[in-house]
C-alpha cells in the first residue's frame, strides 16, 4: 500500500516538474530559434533591398520601404531573443535541436501522421499538370483516406472515385471553372 | 434621399432576381455546412468557394460570397453547443454556456436561440453600416498618403495586438511578415521588380487568393488531421425554436453585444472571435445573471452570437471606406471584389455609388437565409457532425487546388498555396496568429506606396507630415499600441513566471 502511494506521489511530482518546465518555457526554445531566423532574414532582406536601384530620391526608391522592414525584423529578432533567453530559451533550443529530441519527434505518431498527410498533399500538388486532375485526385483521396482509415475500404473506393468526378462536373460544367 | 432610393432599388433588383435568391440560399447553406464542421472556418469557406464567383456578375458574386460569410460565421454554433468544439473560432465563446445547455437536453433551444441572435446581430450591424459608411466616406476622402500609410501601420499593429491573447509582439512580427511578402513583385511607382530573383512568375507578385487559401485552408487541414479529437454528441437536440419572450427580456444584452460586435468589426483585422469573447466577458460582468454565466443560460449564448455576427457589418465599414478589411473573411471578400474590378476605398462612393447599398441588401437577404436554414435544418446539421473529419478534410484539398489555380490559371499559384500552407502551419504550431499575416499582405502595397509618396510630397522632410491632424491622431494611436503591447507582453511573461514559482 505504502509503495503504491509512493509511486503515485512520485508520478505526481514528475508531472508537476514537467508542467513547471513547460510553463517556464512557453515555446522559449522555438522562440530562440525564430529570433535567430528573424535576424538572419531581416539582414538578408535589408541587403537585397539596399541593392535595389535608386531613381530620383533615396526615400522614394523601390528598396526604401523593404529596407525599413529589414531593420524592423532584426529589431524584433533581438527583442524575441532577449525574452526567450530570459525564459531559458537557449537551453531549450539546444534540447530541441539535439539528435535525441529530433529522433524522438520524428518517431512520434503525431509527427508521422502529419508528415505523411503532408507528403501525400505534396505529391498530389507536384503531379498536377502532369496527369489528369480527376485521376490524380482519385489517387490522392484513395491513398489519404486509406492511410487515415477514414472508412471501410469499399467506401473509400466509392468516395475517392465519385468525389473528383463530382467536383469536375460541377466546377467545369456548372461554374465554368478550368481544372488544373 | 438619393441614398435611400439606391437601397430601395437594390432591394427590388435583388428580390426580383430568382438567380440571386438561389445563390443567397445556396451560399448560405454552403457556409452553414462549412461552419458546422469543426476546423473549417468562415475564411476557409470563402477561400474554397471564391472561385465559384469568378464567372458571376458583380451583384451575383457579392450576394453569394456574403451569404457564405454570414452562414459560415453562424454555423459554428451547432458544434460548439452539441460537442463543445466550436465549428469556427467565432463560436468558441458560445460553447461556454451552449454545451452545458446541451447536457441539460436544451441543445436545440440553444441552437435556435443562437441562430436568431446571429440574425439580430447581422441586421443590427447592417443598419449601423448603412448609416455610418456614407459619413465615413466624407472623412476618408480627407486621408492623404501619410494618413493612409499610418492607417495601414495602425491596422497591422492593432490586428497583431488583438489576435493573440499572449504576446502582441508575435502578432506584430507576423503582420510585418505579411508586409514583407507583399513586397515581392513589381512595385507600383517605378514598376521595379523586387525580390523576384529573376522569376517571371514572382514578378507578378504573391497572389493574394492562393496565399489566403494556403494559410487558412492547407494549414487547417494539416493541423486538424494531425491531432484526432474524438467527440460525441451530448444529449438529444430537442425543441429548436425558442419562445419570443427570451429576447424581450434580453434586449439590453443584445443591444450591448451588437454595439461591441460592430466596434470590434470596424477595428482592422480583429475578427469575429474577438467580438464574441469581449461580448461574453462584458455580458458576464454587466448582466443581472452574470454569476450564472458558464452554467448553461441562454444569455451566455446570445451575447457571443449577436456580437460575432455584428462583426460582419462592422468589418465592412473600414473595408468599404478605406479598403482595410475588418476581419480575415472580409479580407477574402476584398480579394474577390478586386477580381471583379471593384476598388473599395475613399473613392468607391463616387466610382460605384450602388456598391454600399448592394452590400447592405445582400447581407440582409443573407441573414434571412441563414436564420431560415438554421432553424429548419438544425437537426440534420447536428447529424452532420457524425461524419468523420478524416473523410471531410482530405476532400477539401482538391477544392483548395482548384481555388488557387483558377485565380491565375497557373500551376505556380498552387505551389505557392502549398508553401503558404506550410508557413501557416508552422506559425500555428508556434502560437503566432494568422490574421495579421493576411492583413499585412493586403495592406503592404498601400503602406509602401503611401509612405514613399508622402515623403515625395514633403521632399523627404518629416516635420510637415507631423503637422497633419488626422495623421497625428493615428500616430498617437500607433505609439499607444506599441506601449500597451509591450506592457501586455511583460505582464504575460511575469504571470507565467509567477505561475511557475507557485508550481
Amino acid at each position: 500500500m505504502n509503495t503504491e502511494r509512493k509511486t503515485v506521489s512520485e508520478a505526481g511530482e514528475a508531472d508537476r516538474k514537467e508542467t513547471k518546465q513547460f510553463r517556464a518555457k512557453p515555446l522559449a526554445g522555438a522562440d530562440f530559434i525564430t529570433a535567430l531566423a528573424l535576424i538572419l532574414f531581416g539582414t538578408a532582406f535589408y541587403m537585397c533591398a539596399s541593392n535595389m536601384k535608386v531613381y530620383q530620391l533615396f526615400f522614394t526608391s523601390p528598396g526604401f520601404f523593404p529596407m525599413i522592414l529589414g531593420v524592423l525584423f532584426v529589431l524584433f529578432g533581438f527583442v524575441l531573443l532577449y525574452t526567450s533567453c530570459k525564459r531559458g530559451g537557449f537551453t531549450d533550443a539546444k534540447r530541441i535541436v539535439s539528435g535525441s529530441n529530433i529522433k524522438r519527434s520524428i518517431a512520434s505518431p503525431v509527427f508521422k501522421k502529419g508528415g505523411i498527410v503532408f507528403l501525400l498533399i505534396l505529391g498530389y500538388v507536384m503531379l498536377l499538370g502532369k496527369a489528369s486532375f480527376v485521376y490524380l485526385s482519385m489517387g490522392y483521396l484513395f491513398l489519404t483516406l486509406l492511410y487515415l482509415r477514414a472508412a471501410k475500404w469499399y467506401w473509400i473506393i466509392v468516395i475517392s472515385v465519385l468525389a473528383p468526378i463530382g467536383i469536375e462536373l460541377v466546377f467545369v460544367n456548372f461554374f465554368r471553372i478550368p481544372m488544373p | 434621399m438619393e441614398y435611400l432610393q439606391h437601397i430601395a432599388n437594390m432591394f427590388v433588383a435583388m428580390a426580383q432576381d430568382p438567380w440571386i435568391i438561389a445563390l443567397i440560399f445556396g451560399g448560405s447553406i454552403a457556409g452553414l455546412v462549412v461552419g458546422v464542421i469543426p476546423g473549417l472556418t468562415a475564411t476557409m469557406a470563402l477561400a474554397l468557394l471564391i472561385n465559384i464567383s469568378y464567372g458571376m456578375s458583380l451583384m451575383h458574386a457579392v450576394a453569394f460570397l456574403l451569404s457564405v460569410y454570414v452562414g459560415a460565421t453562424s454555423g459554428g454554433l451547432c458544434s460548439a453547443i452539441m460537442i463543445n468544439i466550436p465549428g469556427t473560432p467565432a463560436a468558441a465563446a458560445t460553447s461556454l454556456d451552449g454545451f452545458p445547455l446541451a447536457k441539460k437536453g436544451m441543445g436545440g433551444l440553444a441552437i435556435g436561440t443562437g441562430f436568431i441572435a446571429s440574425f439580430i446581430g447581422t441586421v443590427f450591424s447592417i443598419l449601423i453600416m448603412l448609416t455610418l459608411t456614407p459619413v465615413l466616406y466624407l472623412i476618408a476622402i480627407k486621408f492623404g498618403h501619410w494618413e493612409m500609410f499610418l492607417l495601414a501601420l495602425f491596422g497591422i499593429m492593432i490586428c497583431g495586438t488583438l489576435s493573440t491573447d499572449k504576446d502582441p509582439i508575435k502578432g506584430w512580427i507576423v503582420g510585418f511578415l505579411g508586409f514583407a511578402l507583399s513586397m515581392v513583385g513589381m512595385e507600383e511607382i517605378y514598376a521595379y521588380p523586387r525580390f523576384a530573383f529573376g522569376s517571371l512568375q514572382l514578378k507578378g507578385g504573391i497572389p493574394l487568393i492562393a496565399t489566403l487559401i494556403g494559410v487558412f485552408g492547407i494549414s487547417e487541414v494539416l493541423s486538424v488531421l494531425q491531432e484526432p479529437v474524438p467527440y460525441k454528441i451530448e444529449g438529444k437536440i430537442g425543441r429548436v425554436i425558442p419562445p419570443f419572450n427570451i429576447f424581450k427580456k434580453l434586449i439590453p444584452s443584445t443591444l450591448r453585444s451588437g454595439i461591441i460586435g460592430v466596434i470590434i468589426g470596424a477595428i482592422p483585422g480583429a475578427g469575429e472571435d474577438v467580438g464574441a469573447w469581449l461580448s461574453y466577458d462584458m455580458g458576464k460582468r454587466r448582466s443581472k445573471d452574470g454569476d450564472k454565466f458558464g452554467t448553461g443560460i441562454l444569455e451566455g449564448v446570445i451575447c457571443p452570437e449577436v456580437a460575432n455576427n455584428a462583426v460582419i457589418g462592422g468589418a465592412m465599414i473600414p473595408l468599404l471606406t478605406l479598403a482595410v478589411p475588418g476581419s480575415p473573411p472580409s479580407a477574402m471578400f476584398l480579394a474577390a471584389m478586386n477580381l471583379h474590378g471593384v476598388r473599395p476605398g475613399p473613392m468607391l462612393n463616387i466610382e460605384n455609388p450602388a456598391f454600399l447599398p448592394m452590400v447592405g441588401v445582400a447581407l440582409m437577404f443573407a441573414s434571412l437565409a441563414m436564420v431560415f436554414w438554421g432553424l429548419l435544418l438544425a437537426k440534420p446539421m447536428v447529424g452532420m457532425l457524425k461524419i468523420k473529419r478524416e473523410i471531410l478534410l482530405p476532400l477539401v484539398v482538391p477544392l483548395t487546388v482548384i481555388g488557387a489555380y483558377s485565380g491565375g490559371i497557373r500551376i505556380f499559384d498552387v505551389y505557392l498555396m502549398l508553401f503558404a500552407g506550410v508557413i501557416g502551419y508552422v506559425l500555428r504550431q508556434m502560437d503566432y496568429p494568422l490574421a495579421p499575416l493576411v492583413l499585412g499582405l493586403i495592406l503592404g502595397p498601400l503602406a509602401d506606396v503611401s509612405f514613399r509618396q508622402a515623403l515625395m510630397q514633403s521632399r523627404g522632410m518629416l516635420l510637415p507630415l507631423l503637422q497633419r491632424p488626422i495623421g497625428l491622431v493615428l500616430m498617437v494611436a500607433v505609439v499607444w499600441l506599441i506601449w500597451t503591447g509591450i506592457v501586455r507582453a511583460r505582464a504575460y511573461y511575469r504571470k507565467m513566471d509567477t505561475l511557475d514559482a507557485s508550481g
